[in-house]
């Protein structure tokens, strides 16, 4: 069930009207029901997954808060077994035994076995996880109502791709619901209209561009093929990704919950530091307060910063998908982030600084970042290590050739718009204001974008891209 | 990694909502060049080097078109591969003309540095922000959310109705796409008028458009007092027939006779509602859409009956893509002539053998690989499950009987003929259940005719076929001649009656 499709709308719109007709007691029991059922859409069996995922984690979290701290720590590590087990297992045994095979030369059927990747299992392991973490630290307190819990990890719209969320955000909010007031029903559906746009016009048109180009660059040799085609997945996965998420947090809001922002234009970001503040926030944040955190407070210096900030973006990229592209691809944005701090410092004080802070200097700051985000689309997108580094020989202009401009006239006409959309929110939040805006503006707003959900959508319904991290 | 927060709470308080005069001004000029720059930096899609079509020659032949193939990719290849002697007139537009200037393709690079440097620019009027706002949580005045959204769904549905129910998108429909045909056809036929003869009217599919015409039935049935018109069109299935019919002859008595082929209506959902699109109206919704198989399928067909636009999307596509090119097409005269010109293909498949022992096909070097396809898919023994089989049969029964109900007080007599099915015989698709179910029909109802099932057997040669399912000139000039015999023949007793009670 996507949530670009009929069958969704459908099922979203009996869930809500039926727990707007009961009390919230029976309304959360009953979007926890209708969750499964959202989950086992996909598969039946991932249910027992998640099932187990939460009884342990609810136990895990009702015993960690009595346990002393010895036997806390015991409990955190069953935690993190059971929970990265699942992840391990399901997500990354067939990378890792493929690779072992290969070092070794062994027959990679030998060592393969048929699994399939339970959806948003990427997803919910972290919200997962963030809950044990918070309870061992005392930052939380466990909770005691089950129903409460499996909400929390289950709830529909952040399930399959996010944004994750956390325990100690999500929880008082189930504890403390309330109708939400008619100024969140209206950003909810400014954001349900805007995610849908972003993916059924704008995603789904750039892939038409990126699809031709990835699935076989070697069709398309040259710098100018590598850049157009690179440019189009950039904003594709940009647009399919912020899209869910704006569709999420809308359904959210239109039942009452917030989830927090995961997207903020990061097609404007300055620097890579600046980028990753802007895109996929609340893994950023995760990665932060869970990983990098706790690894800086083990071992203090310059050296270790950078080490740790590596580790943790490769092990952002292999969280986005088992292959050796992704991780390559992590350590491709570990670089850049080590190279920018490594940069700054270095001109901190100087008059290089001061140009650059200098808000003439911005637009180049920014095309720099876009271009370095292109690039990196050579190890996201690739299928194999191969087309990575064809793709980067051709962007590079290895191949010495042109090549063709991919890029069509509907796809510029979308991201001059997109640009102009981004710059508008980024000064005056123009988009998320709709919501606030008298009826002459917000009426002929609405038309425009069922008219443009009508027009200019690409036939047939495509899955997200981020459903299979 | 930096902190990072969202600050819901100083939202209220936040940028003002308006902003500098300077800076709307640098808005109008950046959506000012996003037109200006899209239409003359993008890439015809689906890239440069696809090999577009000849559709004009200059030359002895004039335009040639085969109107009627059963897909879009099979049109194109064929339209590709039409040979048309004289010099072909290079179609290089005024646009691409000045694109191919260094010069400019350099002053619109620069156009775009500057657009991005000034959008850019304006989005940053300070340093990095440390944190972004997230929606508004409150609202300082009432909202009437359900009001506003009601009120923006009519407008929309209003706006759907006056561009695409009213007739003014259908009127710039790609001439060449199967709606724009569609569209094209019925309007003609709908503003002709009305020649004074006893009017007899083919419909069909790609089978029909190909094998009649009624330039040709005109010349041989003129004489028994006959007008012969076609409005058979590739893809079209039995229910986009009846719109059509619905929509050319709204008071059901135009016609002495209106002629429908028995064939088994297999075109694709997508393609069906976009066809249908121009005949549709609001009523429609839920019969036209209840005449899918898949639910996803007949929600489309129910959105595209009452959201016309939907069922455009992919012309829309393609007129933002190239707007000018269109309008040109859809001035061009030979449009209204083309169908009449149209004399069919040139081609034949003489030299193809098939052995029905073995089931082997021997091709002459010189077949393409479509024509290939084509006939190794008319010699196919039909493949549709039987759930499919019989909901085609069913959707068959149902269009008929509404065609029938359509005529019953009408002096317009119902003709069912077999389409010519391929050059070695071939399926004809139709089920032993469907051909009973045809004979029923004939027998329980008087006024309708049925056509003898083998009366055009004879055709089934390679010599007058261009590919598997469609006849060439020859077969074509065959075809028309026997069925305008026979409906000539069969129609004069009860076209006698008709005139009687009919004033036209």
């Amino acid at each position: 069930m996507l949530f670009n499709s009929f069958q969704y709308w459908i099922f979203f719109l009996i869930v809500a009207v039926l727990f707007y007709s009961v009390p919230f007691r029976v309304g959360k029991l009953l979007l926890l029901c209708a969750s499964y059922v959202f989950y086992m859409w996909w598969d039946p069996r991932f249910i027992v997954l998640i099932l187990t995922s939460t009884v342990v984690d609810y136990f895990l979290g009702i015993l960690l808060e009595m346990a002393n701290a010895r036997r806390k720590r015991l409990l955190l590590i069953v935690s993190l077994v059971v929970n990265l087990g699942f992840l391990g297992f399901f997500k990354y045994y067939n990378f890792f035994a493929g690779s072992l095979a290969a070092l070794l030369h062994l027959p990679e059927s030998s060592v393969i076995l048929q699994i399939i990747l339970p959806v948003g299992i990427s997803f919910y392991t972290f919200a997962s996880l963030s809950y044990t973490i918070d309870v061992y630290w005392g930052k939380m307190k466990a909770v005691r109502n089950f129903i409460d819990y499996a909400f929390f990890i289950a709830f529909f719209p952040h399930l399959i791709a996010g944004p994750i969320i956390r325990a100690r955000q999500f929880i008082s909010q189930i504890q403390l619901w309330r109708r939400p007031a008619a100024i969140v029903v209206q950003s909810g559906i400014v954001l349900i209209l805007s995610g849908l746009l972003k993916k059924t016009v704008f995603a789904d048109r750039l892939a038409v561009v990126a699809d031709n180009y990835f699935n076989d660059p070697t069709a398309h040799p040259g710098w100018l093929s590598a850049w157009t085609g690179g440019l189009a997945f950039a904003y594709q996965v940009f647009f399919d990704f912020s899209g869910y998420t704006d569709i999420a947090r809308g359904c959210a809001k239109l039942l009452g919950f917030e989830f927090p922002l995961n997207f903020a234009r990061p097609g404007l970001a300055r620097n890579p530091a600046d980028f990753w503040q802007r895109w996929h926030i609340t893994l950023s944040l995760w990665l932060r307060d869970y990983l990098f955190m706790p690894l800086s407070r083990l071992r203090k210096g310059r050296f270790t910063l950078y080490q740790n900030l590596m580790v943790v973006m490769v092990l952002v990229g292999l969280w986005h998908g088992a292959n050796w592209t992704f991780v390559l691809w992590g350590a491709y944005q570990g670089v850049l982030l080590i190279g920018y701090r490594l940069f700054h410092r270095a001109t901190t004080g100087t008059a290089v600084a001061q140009v650059m802070g200098k808000r003439y200097f911005v637009p180049f700051s920014v095309g720099l970042m876009s271009l370095s985000f292109v690039v990196s689309t050579a190890f996201f997108r690739a299928r194999t290590l191969q087309d990575s580094g064809s793709i980067l020989s051709a962007m590079f202009g290895f191949q010495h050739m042109a090549g063709e401009f991919l890029l069509t006239t509907d796809t510029i006409a979308l991201l001059f718009v997109a640009l102009f959309l981004a710059v508008a929110q980024e000064r005056s939040q123009f988009i998320d204001r709709l919501a606030l805006a008298p009826a002459r503006i917000q009426i002929p707003a609405y038309a425009c974008a069922f008219l443009a959900l009508e027009l200019f959508p690409v036939t047939g319904t495509t899955p997200f891209i981020y459903f299979q991290f | 990694m930096d902190n990072f927060s969202t600050n819901r709470a100083s939202f209220c308080g936040g940028a003002p909502l308006a902003t500098s005069s300077r800076s709307r001004t640098a808005y109008i000029l950046l959506l000012l060049c996003v037109i200006c720059v899209a239409t003359c930096f993008g890439s015809p899609s689906p890239g440069r080097g696809v090999v577009q079509p000849i559709v004009t020659a200059n030359g002895t032949k004039s335009v040639k078109h085969p109107p009627s193939i059963t897909a879009t990719l099979e049109r194109q290849t064929l339209l590709a591969s039409v040979t048309v002697s004289g010099i072909s007139a290079p179609q290089v537009s005024p646009l691409d003309a000045l694109w191919q200037r260094r010069a400019v393709r350099w002053v619109l690079g620069v156009v775009v540095v500057a657009v991005l440097y000034v959008a850019i620019y304006l989005s940053a009027p300070g340093a990095i922000p440390k944190g972004f706002r997230a929606e508004p949580s409150t609202s300082p005045r009432q909202l009437h959310v359900a009001r506003n959204l009601l009120i923006g769904v009519a407008v929309f549905t209003c706006l759907d109705g006056v561009i695409f129910h009213t007739g003014l998108y259908a009127s710039i429909l790609a001439p060449a796409s199967y709606a724009g045909r569609m569209a094209m056809l019925t309007r003609a036929e709908k503003q002709r008028v009305s020649s004074g003869l006893k009017e007899v009217l083919v419909v069909g599919d790609s089978r029909i458009a190909e094998g009649f015409s009624a330039a040709a039935a005109d010349k041989l049935g003129s004489e028994a007092g006959f007008k012969f018109l076609s409005v058979a069109e590739a893809a079209s299935s039995i229910d986009i027939w009846y719109y059509a019919l619905r929509e050319v002859d709204p008071a059901a008595h135009r016609y002495t006779a209106i002629v429908f082929p028995m064939v088994m209506p297999t075109s694709k959902p997508a393609l069906r509602i976009s066809m249908a699109a121009p005949v549709l109206h609001y009523g429609d919704c839920f019969e036209f859409a209840s005449g899918f198989e898949q639910w996803p399928d007949r929600f489309r067909a129910f959105t595209g009956s009452i959201l016309r636009g939907s069922a455009y999307q992919a012309d829309i596509a393609s007129l933002l893509e190239h707007p000018f090119e269109r309008v040109r097409n859809v001035r061009l005269p030979e449009n209204k002539h083309e169908r009449a010109a149209y004399e069919g293909r040139d081609d034949d498949i003489v030299g193809t053998s098939y052995n029905p022992k073995t089931g082997q096909v021997t091709f002459p070097p010189r077949l393409t690989e479509f024509q290939r396809d084509t006939i190794r898919y008319s010699l196919r023994p039909p493949s549709e499950s039987e759930t499919r089989t019989q909901h085609l049969a069913k959707l068959q029964r149902h269009w008929i009987q509404r065609i029938l109900q359509r005529y019953s007080a009408s002096q317009t007599a119902i003709i069912l003929m077999p389409a010519p099915r391929g050059p070695f015989g071939g399926f004809s698709k139709l089920s032993m259940a469907y051909r009973t179910f045809f004979g029923t029909i004939a027998m329980n109802d008087k006024s309708v005719l049925m056509l003898p099932e083998h009366m055009f057997d004879f055709l089934e040669a390679p010599e007058y076929y261009f590919d598997g399912l469609h006849l060439n000139s020859k077969g074509r000039q065959k075809f028309t001649a026997r069925l305008v015999a026979e409906l000539v023949k069969r129609l004069q007793p009860i076209d006698s009656r008709h005139l009687a009670s009919d004033p036209n």
